[in-house]
């Protein structure tokens, strides 16, 4: 009998692997996609019954967004705002206008590294389009008179919204900062619908929901500004943040043998040359973190550091043209180089 | 009897033993060793390929009037020539690494290198 006992337990043990398999392939995970704001949407999210019906909003709310912030659309707000430069004050969605207001709040915090009025530069480089080209040195300069933030300017009467370029041939670009005000509306969204946990990915701006099952910290890369998309140098772990990357890896191009690069300092008219080569934002919203990326970016690693740091639960990665990655101090435990190319340079 | 019963407990446990190891050899290659192309055309997949050493091979995906033309070489894959006009894709280089994207947005071609990619949940880029 006991023997018997033996024999069956045997071949229970036996038939356990087979089963822990099998819970390997159940699967837990919902995952949508589409192509927005210019790049792709990516939202990963626990498997819940509302899923699909919170990612169908998620991407119609930001389809609106779009609708309303692009440059290029007639019917856009962001378009009658740049069409009537120097002429009149235009009437814009609170959304809009709510975005806008951040934007100068950045451009005052990054002491105007980071402009929404840069529209005439972007535009004269070509990034706004596929035909790019090195301007002359006087179509820069001209087009650099119409580059501030100061003379934008937007007012709010109760529930009416009104903004205006005081200059003619003035353009507002959200370029920096939309996307991550889309990733914010969708987290909302998803916690709308009672999903606490997911990822959501516009285009590489990270908007990490919740935690991992049983309060696991998101294990997030950081890509390598000199590698194909994808490559990381390092791992951040964390939870609930907005992780947003700028770097002059994401849209360049060479003409006479030197590379141009998309984020344009609003000071010069040309390519940013800080010494960077990426900045890496986390903060709770990703409206935040994408502006200060593009800014920092701008500002070079240590008028940069000294800005993050300054900032309460905001916190930075950069990497710089020597290989060097330096973060912020609250988070260099939370850190991980994992590329032996780079060198973490740690605070002593 | 007694000796018939040792020999099968005996051979039970033995087999007990190989199923583990069995099991723990195809999930470490499963996750270490299976990497491969998959090709996605307008957010669809469009084709995936193995990537192991004996492997040289092209493949042409057209999408409308466009053309990317994708070389395999062993473990390691580019987008080898395209129409686009800036030709990002191409510019890319090659992939050797799970995780590893190379798009061409004019004519809405990825190349995605999948498997494992060092236990990474997203990539900020």
């Amino acid at each position: 009998m006991l023997k018997n006992f033996f024999i069956l337990v045997l071949v229970v043990v036996l038939a356990l692997p087979g089963c822990a398999m099998e819970k390997q392939g159940e699967e837990k995970n919902y995952t949508a996609r589409d192509e927005l704001l210019g790049t792709e949407v990516i939202i990963t999210v626990e498997a819940n019954k509302e899923a699909s019906e919170a990612c169908d909003e998620i991407f119609s709310r930001i389809k609106q967004i779009e609708e309303k912030m692009t440059t290029r659309n007639p019917n856009s707000e962001i378009f009658n705002l740049n069409a009537n430069a120097g002429n009149k004050e235009i009437t814009l969605s609170k959304d809009t206008y709510h975005v806008l207001k951040e934007a100068v709040a950045f451009s005052n915090m990054t002491g105007g590294a980071f402009d929404p009025t840069i529209g005439p530069l972007v535009k004269l480089w070509g990034f706004d389009s596929r035909d790019l080209k090195v301007p002359p040195d006087e179509s820069i300069e001209r087009k650099l008179t119409l580059v501030d933030y100061r003379l934008l300017e937007l007012e709010n009467n109760k529930e009416t919204f009104t903004a205006m370029l005081q200059r003619d041939g003035q353009a507002v670009d959200l370029g920096g900062i939309a996307k991550g005000y889309a990733g914010d509306e969708a987290k909302r969204i998803l916690l709308n619908h009672g999903i606490k946990r997911g990822i959501i990915n516009l285009g590489g701006n990270i908007i990490a929901v919740g935690t991992k099952e049983d309060g696991i910290p998101w294990r997030i890369g950081i890509q390598n500004p000199m590698a194909p998309r994808g490559t990381f140098l390092g791992i951040l772990e964390l939870a609930d943040k907005a992780v947003v990357t700028s770097g002059g890896y994401e849209r360049s191009f060479v003409a006479a043998g030197k590379r141009y690069h998309h984020i344009i300092d609003p000071q010069t008219g040309y390519p940013s040359e800080s010494g960077l080569l990426s900045v890496t934002i986390i903060s709770e919203r990703g409206l935040v973190s994408d502006a200060l990326s593009t800014g920092v970016f701008v500002m070079g690693l240590h008028k940069g550091m000294e800005l993050i740091e300054s900032l309460k639960g905001i916190e930075a990665v950069f990497v710089t043209g020597d290989k060097k990655v330096f973060v912020t101090k609250e988070i260099q435990d939370m850190f991980q180089l994992t590329d032996s190319k780079f060198s973490y340079e740690k605070h002593k | 009897m007694r000796n018939i019963n040792k020999w099968i407990a005996a051979g039970l446990v033995a087999l007990t033993v190989m199923s583990y190891i069995i099991l723990h050899a195809y999930q470490q290659n499963q996750i270490y060793n299976h990497t491969k192309l998959v090709i996605y055309r307008d957010g669809e997949i469009y084709d995936e390929a193995s990537l192991s050493k004996e492997v040289h091979k092209e493949i042409t995906v057209r999408t409308g009037d466009h053309f990317n033309i994708i070389e395999i070489k062993g473990e390691a894959v580019r987008i080898k020539e395209a129409d686009c006009p800036r030709k990002i894709c191409v510019d890319t280089g090659w992939l050797n690494k799970p995780g590893q994207i190379a798009v061409c947005i004019p004519n809405r071609l990825k190349i995605v290198i999948e498997g494992q990619s060092g236990n990474v949940d997203d990539i900020a880029y």
